[in-house]
């Protein structure tokens, strides 16, 4: 009791912290929940700017509001003030999303703070904040702010002028090893454009997805398939799955996450998650692969709900692959040498619904091997293997040159397939492996330069079957004029 | 059949162990009918894969799997294979996180080759 009292007379925001004995003070009826919210809803008005998505907080402790309802008249109403203060923020909103949207921009400054523990939630109300103000505070070293070392992964500004940090020799370097984005440091810029494009940049460069369907095939099944895993895992099981198809899924807790996402557990996942790495037990390796509908079902039905988003309404969300592949067995017996499928795999998020409705955002890779069966459109999944991450967003699939319209790049599925012969590009009997996938090539070369498929064929197999060298020499010939009208395919009005 | 597991295991130790040390040594697991897609560039044939592989733009890389699994993918033995983990190339702190699916399938002299090799970037560098 003596050390709280001790801190009487401490500031914070400007507004001296008066700390009584309990007892001696002469508190009259506690205001209740909805009169504060009301109010802290009436300043959070007062201080939010639409147009330029600035939330302004300077100078809280001589609002003459928030001194009206005796925020700082205690070390428990100051304590839970901002945090209470953020809570009624993102009830203001009716989605995430729209949260997200409005404010771009917050100011903290003139608040004398000296470190940031009490408005430490404002890393979780606006994890993608890109302008922060924090200038005429008083914090004395990186400790003071230690607590935001990981959040603000988006922040392009930061004022921290004012503070005795910003004299420290090693501010700048701290706070650029902080924050990658980081472009202007209490208003001098630190990072060039050309510096942060460089940053960016990946070392393997990130390009479209690689989609070879067969008669629409691997599209309408992804179409129909998450659907059906979201609303009616039974459905989804009798019409493509049969005695045949095997399912496991594992789970890969050292992914990173993006922005400031849950931290749920794996606990409905890890006692089914496959990870050969980590189990080397045979018995357990063989009882955590699930064969046939019944043992699909039995696990399906103790993972949680979910929800995907519509791949056609949200493709940026999406990257999905799909190569044709020969050699599946034949569920009638007639083909020795096998029959032709889908290797499909699929990247994406998706929303976990648990009873309570806590809705958990995670990341997953799942792989698919599609055949001819006996269900719903002639398929059946032989093989579906699932992973899971935490989620990580739909950046690294994000095209570096932007110049490329998003058709090509965001949906996969309306890729423009060039007139071919049925059967072009798919196993057949008699054809060999190497025609197929040569075959194939040829298709892309096509789609890639709208050359036909004898021109196309002929500049990769002069290329050593590189697509690369191909489109390289493809675009030299091209400059040059060496190609003749009757290379290209006829232009479609 | 044959232990697919197993198989995995070895092929996906294997596989990250030359990668890192020396990309031309994976030239005896692909033949020339595999096809590599490394973030859609699809080569096809041993000779137009290395070449792929070897002119990928970092010198040092090493590779961390993190999750591997693997099922058998048809009667004739082919295996599918899907790892996920991280990679750090030359001297970048962050590491890049990738999901690699792989079918290798039997060479009819009890060994085994890789078919097809499809490797994403799912979470970039920061």
């Amino acid at each position: 009791m003596d050390r709280m009292l001790n801190l009487d007379g401490f500031s914070f925001a400007g507004a001296s912290l008066s700390i009584e004995a309990y007892g001696d003070s002469t508190n009259g009826d506690a205001p209740s929940t909805a009169d504060t919210k009301a109010k802290m809803t009436a300043i959070l008005g007062k201080r939010y700017y639409q147009q330029t998505k600035l939330l302004d907080l300077s100078k809280l402790g001589s609002d003459p509001d928030l001194l009206s309802m005796g925020v700082f008249n205690s070390t428990s109403t100051e304590s839970k003030f901002f945090p209470a203060l953020m809570k009624v923020w993102e009830m203001t909103w009716d989605s995430a999303a729209k949260r997200r949207e409005a404010v771009e921009s917050v100011s903290l400054a003139d608040n004398q703070l000296a470190n940031i523990s009490v408005v430490t939630t404002l890393a979780q109300t606006f994890p993608d904040l890109k302008n922060l103000d924090l200038s005429n505070n008083n914090f004395k070293d990186s400790q003071a702010l230690l607590a935001w070392r990981w959040k603000f992964r988006s922040l392009e500004f930061l004022d921290l002028t004012g503070s005795p940090f910003s004299a420290d020799p090693t501010f700048k370097d701290t706070m650029l090893k902080w924050y990658p984005r980081l472009r202007v440091l209490n208003n001098i810029e630190v990072r060039t454009a050309e510096e942060l494009a460089a940053l960016k940049k990946t070392p393997i460069p990130v390009q479209g997805p690689y989609f070879q369907d067969e008669s629409q095939i691997a599209e309408n099944f992804v179409k129909a398939f998450f659907v059906g895993y979201d609303n009616d895992r039974n459905d989804l099981l009798n019409g493509i799955y049969d005695a045949h198809s095997v399912f496991s899924l594992n789970v890969n807790p050292s992914a990173p996450r993006a922005h400031q996402t849950g931290t749920a557990g794996w606990d409905q996942y890890i006692k089914k998650s496959r990870n050969l790495l980590k189990i080397s037990h045979l018995p357990a390796r063989m009882s955590r692969v699930f064969t046939g509908v019944q043992k699909i079902r039995e696990v399906w039905d103790t993972l949680p709900k979910t929800q995907h988003p519509d791949v056609l309404a949200h493709p940026e969300q999406w990257l999905i692959e799909c190569h044709p592949i020969p050699g599946l067995p034949d569920p009638s017996g007639q083909s020795g040498t096998g029959v032709g499928g889908l290797l499909i795999m699929i990247h994406g998020k998706f929303d976990e619904i648990h009873s309570n409705n806590q809705v958990e955002t995670r990341s997953f890779d799942r792989t698919f091997i599609l055949g001819p069966g006996g269900g719903v459109g002639g398929l059946r999944v032989l093989s579906d293997v699932l992973s899971l991450r935490a989620y990580g967003g739909n950046e690294a699939w994000t095209l570096e040159t932007a110049a490329i319209p998003p058709p090509a790049a965001a949906a996969p599925l309306a890729q423009q397939q060039p007139p071919a012969p049925e059967g072009y590009g798919h196993p057949a009997p008699g054809k060999t492996d190497t025609q197929v996938q040569q075959e194939q090539l040829v298709l892309q070369m096509s789609a890639k330069t709208n050359m036909t498929l004898q021109y196309s064929e002929m500049a990769l197999s002069s290329n050593g079957w590189n697509v690369e060298s191909a489109l390289k020499n493809f675009e030299e010939l091209k400059a040059q004029g060496q190609l003749p009208p009757d290379a290209f395919l006829p232009v479609v009005q | 059949m044959a232990d697919f597991k197993g198989i995995a295991d070895q092929f996906v130790g294997f596989y990250y162990q030359t990668f890192d040390a020396d990309r031309n040594g994976l030239a005896g697991l692909y033949r020339d009918h595999s096809m590599l897609t490394f973030e859609d560039s699809p080569c096809q044939g041993t000779a137009a894969i290395l070449e792929k592989l070897t002119s990928l733009p970092f010198q040092k890389v090493v590779h961390r799997v993190a999750t591997l699994d693997a099922q058998p993918a048809s009667e004739n033995g082919s295996i599918l294979v899907m790892v996920t983990g991280a990679l750090m190339v030359d001297d970048q702190p962050q590491p890049m996180n990738y999901s690699q699916t792989f079918q290798l399938q039997p060479d009819g002299q009890g060994s085994y080759f890789v078919f097809n090799d499809i490797f994403r970037l799912v979470y970039p560098a920061q």
